[in-house]
């Protein structure tokens, strides 16, 4: 018996165009409305497959602050061009964050100038890199949510060569939609949840959402059918006024999440509060070693202090706006002028998680739908 | 900070909100509409008596708390809300008669909170400041149905265009204020009292049946009202104007306090942008 996975039955036309026509059919007595989705790849996937062409003009699906790599904070990118820049020091890191406009240069231009910057795959790499080389130090910039803290968590618990360090910058998601709340005040009626990050956590981390602002929350993948079927189940709740977390994405998410990443992310990290890039300091969002692992810490062991305050946004970048869903990329002044994936002004035009980079990407896709 | 104290005594709620410089962060605002709340539900009060503080009423928002803040449009905005929340609950006090007893000035949306009550007295020496343009801001607090409706369309134009602060006979001829008190503030705190404590025993049933007639317009109105001037405030908030007007507020930068509109004659206002320009 075959038991593989039809990963193609998630593209299918067919299914996708009545997903279409159901959500046509619940939306059509409904008055306009607004959900959110909070993660990089669904808005890569919704517009790579041109899904809100697939919607009611009345239904919007806007982005959030889902983008990892837009969210980091300058500071730390500031921090981690710093360490480049040291003797004998390596700064590994995943490839999305390297173009990041920082205060003064990027992490890319960083390496122009000298500074010591490797691309890793896997945080693994980071561990093999540090074994063949023990006279070099190595600090692995860590970016990205609770489905990378949770692999830098395992690895540091089951130990790491002596000159490795970790400059963390992770964030976790859930504290953030109480400031999504706040900034969009009722016109907000669902949310989207990430995919991955949810798979970590598992759903229970959100049911705040339904006991404070009776607001309803599907977990989503990230194919056409996966983000179609989400939108509906989520239009249903809507409707029915009922203001459950559903998980829409059994195939990869459990209820409870993955408890042995869980106990991982508990055992090496605390949350305290931390700052969304250009957005705010969000209480409880930020990953920060517990102190039985500040040996690992970069900040605490290593100089990593830039010599200037940091500089979150060019003036006319409306980044931070974008990731709050509050504006469109195209309202932003730079967006395909001043701003392009080859010079990008601010995060989101960098990372292919990004709104602006994936607008410019692929926004004149069409798609003709029955 | 001093308390926020909530007294009951002869059918009167006294709230008094001492804050300094008048200015309320989220904490003061959250803690004020407590307050408010707890004075509306006390059924041993009739008549609520908001008495500000012995400087200032309420000069609303506090703009260093936000200016110190990490993305300080949001927390103004948050500010803002707190604070539409207070004035909504005075508006929405229908089972008490809600006095303004203004000892010292208001601004921005310290008039608002102090011109949602049904009636106000003040002493004689203050200013109301009620322009939120000089900051960068269109204003929130409910002042889009508030302000036509006490001055009226013409005069709310004035205020909020010119943004100049006017002085309490001002306030008075406008129908901003009832009364003035004159006298020395423990004399001002005797009359407000006894005024308060008459209304709350006589006749207090058909005072609050006026009150939710002559009100009904106005509450239908403000739903609708509110989410245009947030919207508006929103973009305020992001605007580059707000910014530059806070920093000169917060930084107090001599030579470099924003020319009034009190002020527009043609020489000083190019002399003081031509000093802008040479920075």
């Amino acid at each position: 018996m075959n038991n593989r996975l039809n990963l193609g039955a998630f593209k299918d036309r067919e299914i996708v165009n009545k997903l279409a026509q159901q959500i046509k059919s619940i939306s059509a007595q409904m008055a306009p409305l607004k959900i959110m989705h909070i993660c990089g790849g669904h808005e890569n996937a919704i517009v790579r497959h041109a899904l809100r062409q697939f919607l009611p003009a009345h239904i919007k699906v806007v982005a959030g602050p889902g983008c990892p790599v837009c969210v980091c904070p300058v500071e730390s990118i500031d921090e981690a061009i710093t360490l480049s820049l040291l003797p004998k020091v390596t700064l590994l890191t995943f490839g999305d964050i390297l173009r990041v406009p920082a205060t003064k240069s990027s992490l890319e231009e960083a390496r122009v100038n000298g500074g010591s910057v490797k691309i890793v795959y896997s945080p693994l790499d980071a561990i093999k890199l540090a074994q063949n080389e023990p006279q070099q130090t190595f600090v692995f910039f860590s970016v990205g949510f609770e489905t990378t803290a949770a692999g830098i968590a395992g690895l540091i618990r089951s130990g790491v060569p002596e000159n490795l360090f970790f400059l963390i910058a992770n964030r976790y998601m859930p504290p953030v939609l109480k400031l999504l709340m706040e900034v969009h005040d009722d016109s907000l009626q669902g949310f989207l949840l990430a995919g991955h990050a949810t798979a970590i956590t598992g759903l229970g981390v959100y049911d705040f959402m339904h006991d404070e602002f009776k607001l309803p929350c599907a977990t989503a993948g990230f194919e056409p059918v996966d983000i179609l079927l989400a939108i509906r189940e989520l239009l249903k709740l809507i409707k029915n006024h009922q203001h459950q977390v559903i998980n829409c994405y059994s195939r990869v998410i459990k209820d409870e999440g993955n408890r042995i990443a869980q106990q991982c992310l508990r055992e090496v990290f605390d949350l305290k509060p931390g700052v969304w890039r250009g957005i705010d300091r969000v209480e409880d969002s930020a990953y920060v070693l517990k102190d039985k692992y500040a040996f690992l810490d970069a900040r605490k062991q290593l100089a990593c202090q830039p010599p200037y305050p940091p500089q979150a946004h060019h003036p006319s970048c409306l980044c931070h706006r974008v990731m709050l869903g509050e504006v469109e990329p195209q309202d932003c002044k730079l967006f395909k002028k001043a701003c392009t994936p080859a010079k990008p002004f601010g995060p989101c035009m960098v990372s292919p998680e990004g709104t602006c980079h994936v607008r410019y990407s692929y926004s004149e896709i069409k798609i003709g739908c029955s | 900070m001093q308390e926020i104290s909530y007294q009951a005594r002869n059918n009167v709620g006294h709230i008094k909100f001492p804050i300094h410089n008048g200015a309320m962060d989220l904490s003061h605002c959250r803690q004020l509409l407590q307050t408010i709340e707890l004075a509306k539900a006390d059924d041993s009060s009739k008549v609520i008596v908001l008495w500000g503080g012995p400087d200032f009423f309420s000069n609303g928002i506090d703009l260093n708390a936000v200016h110190l803040q990490y993305n300080a449009s949001i927390l103004a905005y948050k500010n803002l809300k707190a604070l539409n929340k207070i004035v909504h609950a005075v508006l929405t006090a229908d089972t008490k008669l809600v006095i303004s007893a203004l000892r010292g000035s208001a601004s921005a949306g310290g008039v608002m909170l102090a011109i949602a009550a049904d009636l106000r007295y003040a002493r004689k020496n203050i200013v109301l400041n009620p322009s939120y343009a000089n900051l960068g801001l269109c204003g929130s607090e409910y002042w889009s149905v508030l302000l036509p409706a006490i001055i009226g369309y013409g005069f709310t134009q004035k205020l909020l265009y010119e943004a100049s602060p006017i002085s309490a006979d001002e306030g008075l001829r406008l129908g901003l204020l009832h009364q003035l008190i004159p006298g020395e503030p423990d004399a001002f705190a005797d009359n407000i009292t006894a005024k308060a404590e008459y209304l709350a025993s006589t006749n207090i049933n058909a005072r609050l049946a006026a009150k939710s007639v002559l009100n009904q317009r106005l509450l239908a109105q403000m739903e609708t009202q509110v989410r245009l001037e947030l919207e508006k405030m929103k973009d305020c908030c992001n605007h580059p104007e707000f910014e530059t007007a806070r920093t000169r507020f917060v930084e107090k930068r001599r030579g470099q306090q924003q020319p009034l509109f009190l002020n527009a004659a043609p020489g000083y206002i190019r002399q003081i942008n031509k000093g802008d320009d040479n920075e």
